[in-house]
This record gives structure tokens, C-alpha cells and sequence, in this order.
């Protein structure tokens, strides 16, 4: 019997070390691939065949599409199967994103806050690593190129990532991102690569399809960024509530207001990162229709949790656990009617 | 490298993400190469979408104690094998025991966040899957997305694309339940 408890003992130690070595320490290789992963848009053109999949809650979205990337952090995605045959989206510059949707014959341009928007890829990193543990799965091949599978488990408890990163040039090649439950929630992998060939420099403009008459939509309104708490207040006429409690690593990235279609007034969000994931938090006025649903929702990528306190109504959105989502909206304490 | 007659067997895992994953990057590595295989993909993605908007359906009454009825029948010609000398079992199995849950401890030990949380428990106890009434929610805070590091962008605009539909056809309904 002591041998039997001696043997338990000495495995449950080994155990327990493998344990935490195995998902405490980054891989030097891993953090080198992720920084060509970050550098690798701005730096290519290549033209791409891609299957792609996304969980929109009860709907899984499927897709064949052709990638153009160019030089600049410029792309064009043209879409061919399903509900998105002919939906294309591109983007003029990191931060001006456009897209047209062929079923409401519009073409939705979306030009966010320039300054915020440019890319910085040190940071970017840092927090990354800062908050995932990052490490080398294995070797592969995809899209006749050699690439290494690279995992990133967010220390928070969010949604992991798999990339698959072409060892020379840097670009993922193939994609996965997992929920916090463990579900696959979205996939990109592209079947073929040609580097060097891109679209031609106007079809990255937000342009129809040629003689395709459109609706232009300026989404430029729609959620604008603010500089502090104080003029969000003023904007949605109550005072900015903001969370005592985030999940470990999460930073706030920016405020926002825009236009609740609900209620026709304006609401706030707050919108925090870890590096791979995001929280979005909500406030609108109690009285507003559009929030009036108070189940907690998931919408395949993420999950949704709701609170009304005081005189505003809270969503809070991300690729978090539930248990998490609460406790960030359980956190917010709207200061007491004077 | 797989062949043709395997992938097909193996194919119907793989869309339902029931594959381990070294045969994943094999099977990756032969659809790169192989568009007939690529097409049977397809054809098995179109199912597995015809699937998902099929209503649940219910197993014939009385198949469970059929089974059960089954399985009886056949346990009782089932004998442990007996086995002579030093008998090591036991030890394998308290060390096997001992080393999963050693890396279960450890890694749980590992993942957890820093921070406490503040603030009390909550009431809410069902969920509810998207619905056009949250489209609001959903394509802010994808399209707030965009500009993340390594980001999916394939994947994202497909999905805010769909956010944005629900949300425009959403918008002629406001206030109804």
C-alpha cells in the first residue's frame, strides 16, 4: 500500500511540473512567427483561394473566396458561395474599410479614426505576449507552402487561436479561433498561394462591380471614437459608467458613441483588449426598446450579458466565458441620484 | 500521404471537427493537392449545413431498451482474463492516475487570472442564440475588430457582413416582440 501511494505521490509531482511548464513559458520560435504574422500585410502582395467559416450563433456562414493582399496593409475579398456569393470587402488603408453587399445593391464605406487605426505591431506583440501563452504545435504544409502551427491561449480564459504561418513570408495561411468553451467559432484556410500577383491598385478603392448602380453608405456615424470619459457623458446625457473589474490583461482601447436604432438617442461603448480578444461594453438609456431583451445571448463568436441599474441598461460583449461577461456588468456601479 | 479512398472515409469527421489533429494536417496537406477531394469537402460542408437548419429529431420509442436489451445479452460471456506472478496493474494504473491528474492540477493552476473579481453573483440562467435584436450589438463590435493584430479578416467581414443585413431588416421592426 505505501509503494502504491509513493508511486501516486512522485507522478502526481512529474505530472504536475510537465503541467506547468508546458504552458508557462513562451517559445522564442513562436513570438519570431507572430511578428512576421503582424508584418506580414504590410509587407506582401499575394493573391489567395480561401475557404472560410464563421459561427453566427444558429448559423454557420461558409464561403469560398479570393484574398488579394497588397503592400500597405491594403486587401480585397471577393466572396463566391452561399448567402455571401458576390459580397466584397476591402480595405484602402489599415483603418478604411469598405464593403459591398450585391443583395442590398450598397456599398457600406467605413472609415475609422486614422490615428488610432495605424498599426503597431511592437505593441501589438507585447500585449499578445503579455497576455497568451504562445507555443509551437507542429510542421505542416498548407497551401503548398511550409508553415508552423502556432497556439495562442489567452491566460485570461477567453478564445484561443491556431495559426498556420508561412515559415518564410509570414502570412497565416491557415486560421482557426476557438471560444472560450473549446468550439471552433471561425476558420480561414487558403488552398492556394501565388506571392508577388494582386489586384490591380483601383480594385482596392471602395469601387462596385463595373456598371452596378449602388447605394453609397457612409458608416463614418455610426460608432465615432471620443476622447475621454467627460464628452462621452455629454454626448449620451447621463454619466459614463465604467467597470471596477476586467478580466486578467484586458486594457481599455477606446470610447465610442453612436446612434442606438432603437431609441434613436445615443449610446456609449467601451471597448477593451487582451491582444487577440475583445470586450465591448454598452450603455443606453433604460427606456430603449432595442435593449430591451434581457437573455444573456450568444452569438457564435462571442456571448452577450445584460444589466439594468440605475437609469441605464448594460450589454457586455466578448469572446469570453459567461461567468466573466457577468462579472465585468455586476462590476458597474452608476453613481447614486443626488 | 493520404490517399483518395482514405480521405473520403475520414472526410465526414473532419467537417465535424471530430478529427484528431495529426490527421487534420494530413488530410490539409493532401486537399491542398487534390481538387476532387476539395469538391467532396464541399459537398460534405453543403450537408453539414442542410443539417443545421434540419429540426431536431426525436429517436423511435423504445430503441433505448432495445439496446439495452442487447447489451444485456451479450455481457455474460465476457470474463476478466485471470493472470499469475507479480501483478503490476495497480501501480501503472495509481501512477497513470496520478500523472493525469498532476497535469489537470497544474495546468488549472496555471490558467488562472491574476485579477479577483469584484461584485456578486448573478441571476441569469438561460441562454438565448443571436437574434436579429442583438445585430446592433454584434456588427459594433465586430466591426470594431477589424483593425486587431492577426485578426481573421475573412472570416470577420463574412460575418459582419451578416450582422449588418440582420441589423437593416431589423430596423423596419423595432418595438414589435
Amino acid at each position: 500500500m505505501k509503494q502504491l501511494v509513493a508511486v501516486g505521490v512522485i507522478f502526481l509531482l512529474i505530472g504536475g511540473l510537465i503541467g506547468i511548464s508546458r504552458i508557462s513559458r513562451d517559445d522564442p520560435r513562436a513570438t519570431r512567427l507572430l511578428q512576421a504574422a503582424m508584418q506580414a500585410p504590410m509587407n506582401e502582395d499575394f493573391t489567395a483561394q480561401a475557404t472560410t467559416f464563421a459561427n453566427y450563433g444558429s448559423r454557420i456562414l461558409h464561403s469560398e473566396a479570393t484574398f488579394y493582399n497588397a503592400k500597405g496593409g491594403k486587401y480585397r475579398i471577393e466572396y463566391k458561395l452561399g448567402s455571401l456569393a458576390g459580397v466584397i470587402a476591402g480595405r484602402t488603408k489599415p483603418g478604411m474599410n469598405w464593403r459591398y453587399d450585391p443583395r442590398r445593391r450598397s456599398l457600406y464605406t467605413d472609415p475609422m479614426d486614422p490615428v488610432a487605426s495605424q498599426p503597431n505591431e511592437a505593441d501589438d506583440l507585447a500585449m499578445v505576449l503579455a497576455n497568451c501563452r504562445a507555443s509551437i504545435k507542429a510542421r505542416a504544409i498548407v497551401a503548398g507552402r511550409p508553415s508552423t502551427e502556432v497556439y495562442l491561449d489567452p491566460k485570461g480564459g477567453g478564445g484561443s487561436r491556431t495559426f498556420w504561418i508561412d515559415d518564410v513570408t509570414g502570412v497565416i495561411l491557415r486560421s482557426e479561433e476557438k471560444n472560450a468553451e473549446n468550439d471552433l467559432v471561425s476558420a480561414t484556410v487558403f488552398h492556394s498561394i501565388t506571392y508577388n500577383k494582386t489586384a490591380s491598385p483601383e480594385q482596392f478603392l471602395p469601387m462596385p462591380p463595373s456598371q452596378t448602380p449602388v447605394k453609397w453608405v457612409a458608416e463614418s456615424d455610426f460608432a465615432q471614437q471620443m476622447k475621454d470619459p467627460a464628452t462621452v457623458s455629454r454626448e449620451i446625457g447621463m454619466p459614463l459608467v465604467e467597470p471596477t473589474y476586467l478580466p486578467s490583461g484586458y486594457r481599455r482601447e477606446g470610447y465610442y458613441v453612436y446612434d442606438c436604432p432603437g431609441c434613436h438617442s445615443k449610446a456609449a461603448l467601451t471597448r477593451y483588449v487582451d491582444g487577440i480578444n475583445s470586450l465591448t461594453l454598452i450603455q443606453t438609456s433604460k427606456a430603449c426598446e432595442q435593449h430591451m431583451d434581457k437573455r444573456p445571448l450568444d452569438f457564435g463568436m462571442g456571448k452577450a450579458v445584460s444589466l439594468q441599474r440605475g437609469e441605464s441598461n448594460f450589454w457586455a460583449l466578448g469572446e469570453l466565458p459567461r461567468r466573466e461577461l457577468e462579472r465585468v456588468v455586476n462590476s458597474l456601479q452608476p453613481p447614486a441620484k443626488s | 500521404m493520404l490517399k483518395c479512398e482514405k480521405v473520403e472515409l475520414i472526410l465526414a469527421r473532419y467537417v465535424v471537427g471530430a478529427l484528431p489533429p495529426w490527421s487534420r494536417i494530413a488530410l490539409a496537406r493532401h486537399l491542398d493537392q487534390c481538387p476532387p477531394c476539395r469538391r467532396l469537402l464541399d459537398l460534405h460542408h453543403g450537408i453539414a449545413m442542410l443539417v443545421e437548419v434540419l429540426p431536431p429529431q426525436e429517436p423511435p420509442v423504445g430503441l433505448w431498451n432495445a439496446v439495452a436489451h442487447e447489451i444485456g445479452h451479450e455481457t455474460p460471456g465476457h470474463q476478466p482474463v485471470p493472470t499469475a506472478g507479480f501483478d503490476w496493474r495497480p501501480k501503472v494504473a495509481v501512477a497513470a492516475a496520478g500523472l493525469a491528474l498532476g497535469v489537470a492540477v497544474g495546468q488549472w493552476w496555471s490558467a488562472q487570472p491574476l485579477m479577483t473579481p469584484s461584485g456578486g453573483g448573478s441571476s441569469i440562467a438561460t441562454m438565448a442564440p443571436a437574434t436579429p435584436r442583438i445585430a446592433t450589438f454584434v456588427q459594433q463590435h465586430g466591426r470594431l475588430s477589424f483593425n486587431d493584430p492577426l485578426t481573421d479578416q475573412v472570416s470577420l467581414a463574412a460575418y459582419v457582413t451578416t450582422a449588418f443585413r440582420d441589423n437593416e431588416r431589423m430596423e423596419g421592426n423595432v418595438g414589435t416582440p
